[in-house]
């Protein structure tokens, strides 16, 4: 027997101890290599919708390859761990540390390579059905290919991984003595120890990160800030928060020496030492797929409210340069002719509708806090047209500097901002209307009279502060209905041509939006969102369940002898099942319950900087969707977990070792 | 009164095609206050018998009575209940649990019935003093030496006052002052609290502090001899007994006086 040949049987043999650090490494390279697999999929990168997936999954790969490295990484001292005796065993037979690490070395590489097998083989076999998932989902479709590119990749990237990891590893057995490799696992650990002054340091950090994020945030470093100051305080939370806690739990005798709480409490300290790292990872994760799940399902919301709040089929509106002031009458005429191209595709279609032209006013906004992403002025007598429609009665005649004013996303602090605005130009707001025109819109209504002198005011004086805008909106009744558009519909396939009808450009020709087309879009890119998401979130559930199981598989061979010496002193096997019951329990649904807490905070707090995209209202039931959807497959893994661990439990406990 | 009775005790192992005969017929009563030795050869059977005796292995005929109560017929999780109110345990690696303090591991058979926090620290109180490990009691369990280890384990069994203490080769992991300190000790539990007492053991110089000590050879009772007025005599009766018994000679302990 050589040296190589004792690593190679030392891992055929002991299959057992090493197939959790096994099957882990595999799952890591599964999931990174059916990410591979779709980016390089020759339908995705064809296509434009498939370009921005393509970039969006790119920075998706350099996530999941980075919590891989973490994950093996941890996988692999974890494991070592638990074969400190065996290494102390060697030692004392005279093998030199060069020889230990050499065995270490080739162990890692013999499962990296097996890994890799087994992953890509194993998302070989899944990948016909990921494909025709993303087919159902991004809409385009994806037949099954032979992914050379993916394999390459993965097998390079991960043979790298590897061989890095494996000088890693050195270093983890490295300064240990025979003495303490041979007392291995058995050794009695060190009483948890936690220092005042960080358990503060950690309070102060949150704090001030959900302080600054009450700030305006306009940049992406802006964000970077709490986020960074928010993991920090998060590692310290757990690392020391938590024992200090538990400490302070164990003080108070007549809670602490009850039942089984003793046992599981200063178990619980141990395991919260010696899993913070994770807990402090796992948590960080769930928040932050927490809070991209968030937004996803927001965004459904929002694409199906816009939908619903939008009484105007169709809208052509100018989208005149800059400095543009006003049309002239020949350029009326031209966008009256442009119209008639739209009316004619309705008529062709056989639809009735009906349509209004807005000559309206945009004033220059002077509060730059004021980001209302389109203000017009229109007149009384047109805006008549197209009140019905919002099932209001029209309003009383305006007197003269009246205004009505028409949005339903304005906040109250930005409509103090909006009436000090209007009152530069003597214009006072009387009544709101809590509906919109269309997703972009807000219409402030004036009396003819008023709006010719505005017209006066800010258009016609050189220097005058606003320009002329041409809009005209489409009513269709037969569009009207329940429910909303599929990108195959009638509906859907006629506002797509019609948005197509004129291309982006500056001037008179304008640009065509429907309500439809504004929904789908939005449906678009929440689809390929929620394709990622699914995924990502798919990938870090497994990972953390695999992760938390892993842990538990170690020390499983302690707490078995533990519960069976606790068992001959008395310890019934219901009492047994409730302390591991609430251990497990602890360890999967702390992370999940504190990442939910931040996600609501975050997204509380975010929710009036974020009000322009998301209305602040979808929010909080996005969040608490999410954080149910998390807490349910956490549930279901520790279910399973529990079954597993408790059915290796059992076999220790002197009642089942009778029967 | 008879604390434990064991009649007509049998245990076979059988696994696959060989079958073991471990006990046969043993019979034994130990009456209370009494402080009985189970000595034999390796494999002859204490272990087994010890187990029984604990429930924590069912025999395969035979019926145990402990304080005239038949834990053979109880239910499983009433077993259970039963080992923690009614017998005491004292290993041989003492089996205390790293992650409590000396006094948590102590006081645990009681917290797990739940008793109230100061009839728990009345109890602690005596039995830490009676074993003198009162100044350890905060400590942890890799902060304290062997003898004060056992100690603690036997503090552990007796807090509830049980009606049978259990000890397993108590000795079997310390050095010889201090066994002797723990030897000493359960002698004193004995003579106070007159706490009925089972100790199975290899070590003829532990065993020469029981009252009476019985030998098992191949699973079945072979003598027994009792103590007269000096232990010095006792244990120079009891090395002749194993010698007599053709105990290997290695698994005898080296005189220690």
């Amino acid at each position: 027997m050589n040296f190589r040949q004792f690593a190679f049987n030392n891992v055929k043999r002991n299959l057992r101890a090493y197939s959790a650090y096994f099957l882990s490494s595999a799952f890591a390279v599964m999931i990174f290599f059916s990410y591979a697999l779709l980016i390089y999929h020759p339908s995705l990168t064809k296509s434009e919708l498939g370009q921005t997936t393509q970039i969006m999954m790119k920075g998706a790969a350099y996530i999941i390859f980075v919590f891989s490295f973490l994950f093996v990484l941890y996988s692999i001292s974890a494991f070592l761990k638990s074969r400190n005796k065996e290494f102390g065993i060697l030692t004392i037979l005279g093998a030199k540390r060069k020889q230990i690490n050499r065995l270490i070395f080739l162990e890692n590489i013999l499962i990296g390579l097996g890994a890799i097998v087994t992953g890509i083989v194993c998302g070989l076999a899944c990948a016909k059905l990921l494909l025709l998932y993303g087919t159902e989902v991004i809409e385009v479709k994806l037949p099954f290919y032979f992914p050379i590119t993916a394999i390459g990749l993965t097998v390079g990237v991960f043979l790298a991984l590897y061989l890095v990891i494996s000088f890693f590893t050195l270093f983890f057995v490295r300064q240990k003595k025979a003495l303490e490799l041979l007392m291995g696992t058995n050794k009695p650990k060190k009483e948890p120890r936690a220092h005042i002054l960080l358990v503060l340091l950690s309070i102060g950090f949150i704090t001030t990160a959900f302080f600054l994020l009450t700030k305006k945030i306009n940049t992406f470093d802006a964000l970077l800030w709490p986020a960074t100051l928010g993991i920090i305080g998060m590692y310290f939370f757990f690392t020391q928060l938590s024992v200090y806690v538990i400490r302070v739990l164990k003080r108070n005798r007549s809670f602490f020496w009850r039942g089984t709480r003793m046992l599981w409490i200063s178990e619980m300290a141990y395991k919260l030492k010696d899993n913070a790292r994770m807990f402090f990872m796992v948590t960080i994760v769930i928040t932050m797929a927490s809070v991209a799940a968030t937004f996803v399902y927001a965004l459904g919301y929002e694409a199906r409210d816009g939908y619903k709040e939008t009484p105007l089929a169709i809208d052509h509106s100018s989208n005149p340069p800059e400095d543009f002031k006003t049309y002239t009458e020949g350029e009326y005429k031209k966008w009256e002719s442009n119209t008639k191209k739209i009316d004619q595709e309705l008529e062709k279609a056989g639809l009735k509708y009906e349509k209004t032209i807005f000559r309206s006013i945009v004033p220059y906004i002077s509060k730059e806090d004021l980001n209302i992403l389109d203000l017009e002025v229109v007149k009384e007598s047109e805006y008549r047209a197209v009140a019905t429609l919002f099932g209001e009665k029209v309003p009383s005649k305006l007197q003269y500097g009246e205004a009505i004013f028409i949005d339903s996303k304005l906040e109250q602090s930005k409509f103090k901002l909006l009436g000090q605005e209007l009152a530069q130009y003597d214009l006072k707001i009387v009544q709101q209307i809590d509906k919109r025109l269309n997703s972009v819109v807000s219409l402030v209504v004036v009396s003819d009279e008023t709006f010719k002198r505005l017209q006066e005011r800010l258009i016609k004086k050189p220097k005058g502060k606003g320009r002329e805008h041409l809009s005209t909106f489409y009513s269709i009744p037969s569009w009207s209905h329940q429910g909303f558009p599929s990108s195959d519909s009638k509906e859907g396939k006629l506002s797509k041509k019609l948005e197509e009808l004129f291309q982006l450009d500056h001037g008179i020709n304008g640009i065509t939006e429907t309500r439809a087309g504004v929904y789908l879009k939005i449906q678009e890119t929440r689809s390929m969102f929620s394709f990622i998401g699914v995924f990502m979130v798919a990938v870090f559930s497994i990972a953390t369940a695999s992760f938390l199981y892993f842990k538990l598989y170690i020390d499983l061979n302690q707490d078995q002898r533990l519960y069976n010496m606790l068992s001959k002193i008395g310890l019934s096997v219901l009492e047994m099942r409730r302390t591991c019951t609430i251990q497990i329990a602890m360890l999967f649904f702390i992370p999940t319950v504190i990442a939910g807490l931040v996600t609501i905070s975050v997204m509380q707090i975010l929710k009036k900087q974020i009000a322009d995209i998301i209305e602040a209202q979808n929010m909080l039931p996005a969040s608490l969707v999410t954080i149910a959807g998390f807490l349910a497959v956490q549930l279901i893994y520790f279910l399973i977990v529990r079954m597993l661990y408790l059915r290796q439990v059992d076999k220790v406990m002197v009642e089942s070792m009778n029967s | 009164m008879d604390m434990l009775k064991v009649e007509k005790l049998t245990k076979v192992y059988s696994g696959g095609k060989v079958t073991h005969k471990a006990l046969s017929e043993i019979d034994l009563t130990i009456e209370k206050g009494e402080f009985v030795g189970v000595m034999g050869p390796s494999g002859s059977g204490k272990t087994t018998l010890l187990n029984m005796v604990s429930t924590i292995d069912t025999p395969t005929s035979g019926e145990i009575y402990i304080n005239g109560k038949k834990p053979l017929s109880l239910k499983k999780n009433d077993l259970a209940v039963f080992r923690r109110r009614e017998l005491g345990f004292v290993f041989q690696d003492f089996n205390l649990l790293d992650t409590l303090t000396i006094a948590e591991n102590i006081v645990l058979p009681l917290t797990l019935d739940t008793k109230g926090i100061r009839e728990m620290n009345q109890k602690l109180q005596k039995v830490a003093e009676k074993l003198g490990i009162t100044e350890i009691l905060k400590k942890r369990t890799y902060e304290v030496s062997g003898g004060q280890r056992q100690r603690a384990a036997i503090a552990r069994a007796i807090i509830h006052s049980p009606s049978l203490l259990l000890a397993d080769e108590p000795t079997g992991n310390l050095d010889s002052k201090s066994a002797r300190t723990v030897m000493e000790m359960m002698e004193s539990i004995n003579q106070e609290d007159k706490t009925t007492t089972m100790l199975v053991t290899h070590d003829a110089q532990a065993a020469s502090y029981c009252h009476r000590v019985v030998f098992i050879k191949d699973g079945k009772l072979v003598n027994q001899i009792v103590r007269g007025e000096n232990r010095q005599t006792f244990f120079q009766e009891i090395i002749d007994m194993l010698s007599l018994l053709g105990g290997n000679a290695h698994e005898l302990s080296s005189i220690r006086v």
